[in-house]
């Protein structure tokens, strides 16, 4: 894409040292992001999509720099147009930042404090970062409230007080408080009920006009990432296997562990039932992954190559990159288009 | 037509808070035949877990089966049952506790008990319901282990739950369940907390054991992907109530009632052009205390008629074997006559 990166992350690694024994050695390392490579526009949602333990919500987190990564570069595109490597940054200058970055969590249940009032949970980055005090802050809390569609008059009341998509409302206006340009959203329509996750949905788009916000949009549910993503990137074990446009992707995968995951979606539609099945056994370890391409044990179309060799991520065509050795020959299937 | 395995006339669990009375079941209809699979959905506060419990009578206090509900069982050995009038806590409910009905619950991690080996656990309900001997009963069990397709059975046998998956403990769950061979498994969103293709295993795994044993299977989840792929019959709750039912094909193609239609809207389907905006419902389910005598729906729906808000809609026939809980429809069943 022609345009200026907002977020650039390169070869970002975070590895966990796993511990045993009196003495707390570290015997293996649990690589949960293992050489990620990134980059997201202004104003573009990217969908980060994966199964449990892929890796996708620490490199969620690693990005808004609440891990600290073992390695690699995560460049962002301040508001003033200054490039700075988030991974570099500490105390001060990394505060400084943090306005422009913020998250909306997935349990509206656990992410509020039952203690403080909406006004406080709202205001709350607000006053952290010294950013508006006195009216000035109750006005831009008042402000965002009618933005997220919650009533101005229910400003002093308690989270309890609110039904759960109501919550995830209040999630929302807190990380838009500071009028960030970079939105982490983890899993933050996941908790909801259909009805009201096409709501909150809906909010996130129309919020993204409204504030020409950028989304990384991290869901495990392959619909949603559907729904809001204008392009989607796929982890397996730490790894990014395929970065592409959303609708070539679900058309058209490239990676053998994509066309598995699109087929194994339960199709709303009784016509199109299949007893086949797409994907078996069990998710590798990230302590102890299987050599050359992690996803070989499972990859029905796997050779010897592949049990040695790691492939890399690699640009197949404008837009899509793949890490798999045979994307060019493999014939995949995707979903197919219905209106 | 043959007698139904299960037959729910007039189901109503009320929980007798200080509030008030929460009628989070209220006058469910139901009928099961052996070797069908019906999927209820319902958003959560539909009161579609409650129904299911009530069915095995694990509502514990203040909640309660209401006199006048029957939940009739016909189980193999003659007479039907009606579960709803067996005492709280006598034998002849534990016979059909675990042998005649089965369940499986949303989060296998907390209904799995994390001090014993999960074979012990299996042992356990085998030599309850099935036989005494213990060779015998471990034999079950380990044929119970290897049918859910676990590889090596022996060794999950020795298991202790948490050194499995979450997917591998689903199919211990499972495995549980059918180690009695029950006539009826109840599936409380089995798959919900599980990645997309380990789903995918799991719901074709319990679609074969369902044609291999020949059970019937009462399958609850808000999925409703899930429920196109594996129910037969399709049962919608809305605030306690059945609002629609009919076969899977005529729910997702030829639906009724608004709480459907709008469901069915507000899911974004894969396949569909990316980024177009999603029909959602306005406002929430409501909490079913106090409610008035008016059509439950009636708040967030968009055809809501003067007759709504008067009078509560009846569950009535419009087709063969489709049944809406609508004024909509029932003035054109009257009038197309």
């Amino acid at each position: 894409m022609a345009d200026e990166f907002l977020l650039e992350v390169r070869d970002l690694k975070k590895y966990y040292p796993v511990k045993k024994g009196l003495l707390r050695r570290t015997v293996a390392q649990l690589r949960a992001v293992d050489g990620a490579n990134l980059s997201i526009c202004k104003g573009e949602t990217v969908g980060l999509v994966g199964e449990s333990g892929c890796g996708k919500t620490t490199l969620g987190r690693t990005i808004l720099r609440t891990h600290r990564p073992t390695e690699g570069e995560i460049l962002f595109r301040k508001t003033d147009g200054a490039v700075v490597d988030l991974a570099q940054l500490e105390g001060d200058a990394l505060r400084a930042v943090r306005p422009q970055i913020q998250m909306i969590f997935q349990d509206p249940q656990s992410s509020l404090n039952p203690r403080m009032t909406v006004l406080d949970i709202v205001s709350e980055p607000l006053v952290a970062n010294r950013l508006a005090r006195g009216d000035e802050l109750v006005e831009r809390v008042k402000f965002l409230m009618g933005k997220v569609g919650l009533e101005v008059k229910h400003l002093n009341r308690y989270p309890h007080a609110f039904s759960g998509g109501q919550r995830q409302r209040i999630g929302i206006a807190r990380a838009l408080i500071t009028n960030p340009s970079l939105v982490v959203a983890d899993e933050a329509v996941s908790a909801l009920d259909v009805s009201v996750r096409a709501q909150v949905l809906n909010l996130l788009s129309d919020l993204q006009r409204d504030f020409g916000l950028t989304y990384l949009f991290i869901s495990h549910d392959l619909s949603v990432i559907q729904h809001i993503s204008n392009r989607v990137v796929v982890m397996y074990v730490g790894r990014i296997v395929e970065v592409a446009p959303t609708d070539s992707l679900f058309a058209r995968p490239l990676h053998p562990y994509t066309e598995a995951l699109l087929l194994s979606i339960p199709a709303p539609d009784p016509r199109r039932r299949s007893t086949e099945v797409f994907l078996s056994g069990e998710t590798p370890s990230p302590v102890k992954p299987p050599s050359g391409c992690y996803f070989h044990p499972r990859c029905k179309y796997a050779t010897d190559k592949c049990k040695v060799e790691a492939p890399p991520l690699r640009e197949l065509e404008p837009g899509r990159q793949v890490a798999c050795h045979y994307a060019e020959t493999l014939e995949l299937r995707g979903v197919a288009l219905h209106s | 037509m043959q007698t139904p395995l299960l037959s729910i006339k007039n189901l109503r669990t009320y929980f007798h808070l200080d509030e008030g009375v929460l009628k989070a079941v209220d006058g469910v209809d139901l009928e099961m035949q052996t070797g069908q699979t019906l999927g209820i959905i319902g958003e959560s506060g539909s009161g579609k877990s409650v129904m299911a419990r009530s069915v095995m009578r694990l509502i514990a206090p203040p909640g309660r089966v209401e006199a006048g509900s029957q939940i009739l069982l016909n189980t193999n050995d003659g007479e039907p049952v009606d579960i709803a009038q067996l005492p709280y806590d006598g034998d002849a409910l534990r016979q059909i506790r675990g042998k005649s009905i089965s369940m499986i619950f949303q989060e296998p991690m907390t209904s799995l008990s994390p001090v014993h080996r999960v074979g012990d656990q299996i042992l356990e309900a085998v030599l309850l319901h099935v036989t005494r001997d213990k060779t015998e009963a471990r034999a079950i069990t380990l044929d119970a282990i290897q049918r859910v397709g676990i590889p090596n059975p022996e060794r999950a046998f020795l298991s202790y739950p948490h050194e499995l998956s979450g997917g591998l403990r689903q199919r211990i769950m499972i495995a549980m369940a059918l180690a009695c061979r029950p006539q009826l498994l109840i599936a409380d969103e089995p798959t919900t907390a599980l990645d997309v293709t380990v789903q995918w295993q799991i719901l074709r795994l319990m679609d074969a054991l369902r044609n291999d044993l020949g059970m019937a299977i009462l399958y609850i989840t808000h999925d409703l992907g899930v429920v196109a792929q594996i129910a037969d019959t399709v049962a919608v709750m809305y605030l306690g109530q059945i609002v629609e039912t009919a076969d899977v094909f005529t729910i997702f193609e030829r639906p009724l009632h608004p709480y459907t239609q709008s469901l069915l809207k507000s899911i974004p389907k894969v396949g569909a052009q990316s980024r177009q905006r999603l029909e959602a419902i306005g406002g929430t389910v409501p909490v079913p205390i106090n409610l008035p005598v008016r059509c439950r729906f009636a708040d967030r729906c968009q055809f809501v008629k003067p007759e709504c808000s008067i009078a509560a809609p009846a569950l009535r026939l419009v087709d063969n074997g489709h049944a809406v809980r609508c004024f909509l429809h029932h003035q054109e069943v009257e009038h197309g006559r």
